[in-house]
């Protein structure tokens, strides 16, 4: 019998003289993307590693981002180990001699999550609890006050981005009492194409009026930057990095200013530190929680969208002065004509989101 | 020689042949695709590819009724990351879909997670130089071929989920 016969989770193979029984099988769920958060004495920081994640069947890169230290545990084979032991930390030795390596700011090394490097935590522009928004039901409980009412007895109200100050002389305060907390928000971030849409108002001899040029060409910039591979980086709030900045056609024609940043942002999960009333500055007494949002590998995929849907440039004419008794119709005319390739364009440009999206 | 079986072993002997079964005991939750490792090797558990299993040299992934798995041997040849992936290849027609042929739907080992226009491939687990092992997917799959074409130019992406 030479064959490997496999029951039950038991291969039993067979080489040459030797009878070899192996036990197998599957070894367990192991949720993508968990973090053991442990302190770093030397380099007075909360340090994050991550059990692996995929986008792709690809590890995403560790990032420093500015101001950050990116850590790294050389001698692979730790990361997973090191968040089964349960949060302690394991030092591995490797051949060279030493342990670990610390890439300061400037010398920033970005490495894939399967070398198991650590992503620094820097709390001081964290955001800062109690606030407006109100913290998760297991935040309180651990003594955060659930929300305050603004500061200092001020009423503020925002209404459609609009500041409107409503404090009223006989206010009394109500901060809460409690424990402090910070939170900082782990982001996966994909690289992706842009399209760079322009407007340009032309004025060519020869003809009467001025033309308006619409015009498309793709954006590599940011991917030429920092490559076509996801990465994780820590922000203070990750719903303001997380908000849509591309302008349509329509506002950019209007004078908007695009600000699309082409990278498609997933929020992997918030890391709170909560530390005493008073509290100020994030050390190692604090108590560190964090707070899932992405419990899966992640698939992507985003849409290249053609740019010869409109053949070459869109040529507006705009303002021809007519004159006689002509003027009317001809008016009409060319306005139902620009009427109708503004809309193509509108409709084209809507279309064409570059936006790609993540699932599970 | 008597052939003795340990803890959650047990030895069954057949006149000539002895039968030896094992088993863990059972997990909570019980996935598609899981991924057995052996050291050199790996299996790959049931998974279904729009309703359809997978093969490894002919074998069905979640092995014969003997239950007798297929088993996937690692080449020495790893990325320039030290990484290698059990891939999903699928091999589509000139319509788009999962051709018709019997080993359309496999199971490899890779070490580039590229496939071409007609090939889907997508990534079950990676293992690392290292001897460590992530499985990257746990469900069934819906699988799609979109042809489209950017500027004169064909594009074709191979989606699953």
């Amino acid at each position: 019998m030479r064959r490997q016969f496999l029951s039950s989770h038991l291969l039993l193979s067979q080489g040459g003289d030797e009878w070899r029984l192996r036990l197998t099988g599957w070894r367990g769920f192991r949720h993508p993307w968990a973090a053991v958060v442990t302190w770093e004495p030397e380099l007075k920081t909360w340090c994050m590693g991550f059990r692996p994640g995929f986008v792709n069947g690809i590890d995403p890169l560790v990032k420093g981002a500015a101001g950050y230290d990116s850590v790294v545990l050389s001698g692979s084979a730790v990361a997973s180990d090191r968040a089964a032991v349960g949060g302690g930390r394991r030092e591995v030795g490797v051949s060279e001699g030493k342990d670990r390596e610390i890439f300061k700011d400037g010398e920033r090394k970005d490495l894939p999550l399967l070398s198991s490097p650590l992503l620094a935590l820097n709390f001081a522009d964290a955001q800062r609890w109690p606030q407006r928004r109100r913290v998760p039901a297991a935040i309180e409980n651990m003594g955060v006050p659930a929300r305050v009412d603004g500061t200092g007895g001020v009423a503020v109200s925002e209404m459609g981005g609009v500041t409107v100050d409503l404090s009223v002389a006989d206010r009394e305060e109500k901060q809460a009492k409690g424990r402090v907390a910070r939170t900082l928000d782990i982001l996966l971030a994909q690289p992706r194409v842009g399209i760079r849409e322009t407007v340009d108002l032309l004025d060519p001899t020869g003809v009467t009026g001025r033309i308006v040029q619409y015009n498309r060409v793709y954006d590599l910039s940011v991917m030429e930057q920092v490559g076509a591979r996801a990465f994780l980086y820590a922000v203070p709030d990750a719903e303001e990095a997380m908000k849509r900045r591309r302008l349509s056609f329509g506002e950019k024609f209007a004078g908007g200013v695009d600000g699309d940043d082409m990278l498609d942002k997933q929020h992997i999960c918030r890391v709170w530190a909560i530390g005493p009333e008073e509290g100020d500055v994030v050390d190692g007494t604090w108590q560190i929680e964090v707070e899932y949002r992405t419990f899966w590998n992640l698939k992507y995929a985003s849409r290249l969208p053609p740019l010869n849907v409109i053949p070459e440039a869109v040529n507006f004419p705009l303002g021809l002065g007519i004159g006689g008794g002509f003027g009317g119709l001809v008016i009409n005319q060319i306005l139902a004509l620009n009427d109708d390739l503004y809309q193509r364009v509108l409709r084209a440009s809507a279309e064409s989101a570059p936006e790609g999206r993540f699932w599970g | 020689m008597t052939t003795r079986g340990g803890p959650g072993i047990r030895v069954s002997r057949y006149g000539e042949q002895e039968v030896i079964s094992g088993a863990r005991p059972p997990h909570r939750w019980d996935p598609a695709w899981q991924i057995g490792w052996l050291g050199d090797a790996v299996t790959v558990g049931f998974g279904l590819v729009e309703g359809i299993e997978p093969t490894i040299d002919g074998d069905k992934i979640s092995g014969d009724a003997q239950g007798a798995q297929p088993v996937l041997k690692l080449p020495d040849t790893w990325d320039d990351e030290g990484r290698l992936w059990v891939a999903l290849k699928v091999k589509t027609g000139e319509d788009g879909k999962i051709a018709e042929e019997r080993d359309a739907v496999t199971v490899e080992i890779v070490s580039k997670l590229r496939g071409d226009d007609r090939t889907g491939v997508h990534a079950l687990a990676v293992v690392t130089k290292t001897g460590l092992v992530h499985q990257v997917e746990y469900f069934h799959l819906r699988y799609v071929r979109r042809d489209s074409s950017v500027d004169g130019r064909k594009v074709v992406q191979h989606l699953f989920w």
